[in-house]
């Protein structure tokens, strides 16, 4: 469900800040414009809707305020609401237990909608984004934070709370799918992202 | 080694153009950065009810406190009772227990 803005307003009015106020809320609130678009982005490649991108990014700014208090280093601020951004969006994931990346000839004969989703697009026009369509959720997961964000295995262990192993084997499971999918020969996953 | 597909997803998803975030989001952390101060602070129960039990246990705590320092500041002025010296001269009885009667007068001193 699209959270709208009233809502949100509404419920902003009933939370108020305990104490003074921190540097981590001051991290919080002082995202720059480039932040957003990097959380808006990882939610859209993540969900492959820009509603839902919207709407759990919103849910994740609202979470990360109400529990600002766990944040105890503002340095670490990235990370942790990474956490609560990919938390969010595997939650949506969870709830809706569907494809979102639907091959371009089963979209054939619909219009508007999800058809001109930016997210969408940036997989039909490229042809190795397009072989993420096979990819379950884990799969892509792994794939957007390990080659989009360009963080570490360990660093993408982090912010999903798995094991690092679970993580490579993911990754290795995507990739050989992504070749199959492309027609092409078979390679490693590798540590290029740290 | 970074193999072949790696290299063209890291340049795939480098030349994607994605959207930016909508303003929805900038009005949304604005939101967040005024603070309520014209509102009245809600008091919660607990924190009254905890309060008051607080204030009843110090109140009592130093009742007992003036109490005690009253009770120690008159007893040097108390007169106690005589209490009889028992006599610990060796008595002829076996029993050790304290009889009244084998009480032997002590001998009385005379003026010279």
């Amino acid at each position: 469900m699209r959270a709208t803005a009233p809502s949100v307003a509404i419920g902003l009015r009933e939370w108020s800040l305990t104490g003074s106020r921190t540097a981590a809320s001051d991290r919080l609130l002082g995202m720059s414009r480039a932040e957003l678009d990097r959380a808006y982005r990882l939610a859209g490649l993540l969900l492959g809707d820009a509603v839902e991108a919207e709407d759990a990014t919103q849910e994740a700014l609202l979470r990360a305020w109400q529990s600002i208090d766990s944040l105890r280093d503002p340095q670490g601020f990235g990370a942790w609401f990474d956490r609560i951004l990919v938390n969010g969006c595997r939650d949506r994931l969870r709830r809706r237990r569907k494809i979102r990346f639907i091959p371009l000839d089963a979209e054939a004969g619909t219009s508007g909608g999800i058809a001109g989703d930016p997210f969408r697009l940036v997989h039909d026009r490229d042809e190795v984004l397009g072989a993420m369509v096979g990819l379950d959720d884990d799969q892509r997961l792994v794939v957007v934070l390990h080659y989009w964000a360009d963080l570490t295995l360990q660093d993408v262990a982090n912010r999903v709370g798995w094991p690092i192993g679970t993580v490579k084997s993911r990754l290795h499971a995507a990739l050989e799918r992504m070749r199959r999918r492309l027609g092409e020969g078979i390679g490693e996953p590798t540590e290029a992202g740290g | 080694m970074t193999d072949d597909l790696e290299l063209r997803l890291r340049d795939s998803f480098a030349a994607a153009q994605l959207p930016s975030a909508p303003p929805s989001l900038a009005r949304t952390l604005a939101e967040l950065s005024i603070e309520p101060e014209t509102a009245p602070r809600k008091r919660r129960p607990w924190v009254l009810v905890s309060s008051g039990v607080a204030l009843l246990l110090v109140a009592g705590f130093l009742q007992i406190v003036l109490l005690l320092g009253n009770n120690a500041a008159s007893a040097p002025n108390q007169v106690l009772p005589p209490t009889p010296i028992p006599n610990t001269s060796p008595s002829s009885s076996p029993s050790p227990s304290f009889d009244p009667s084998s009480v032997v007068p002590l001998p009385r001193a005379t003026d010279r």
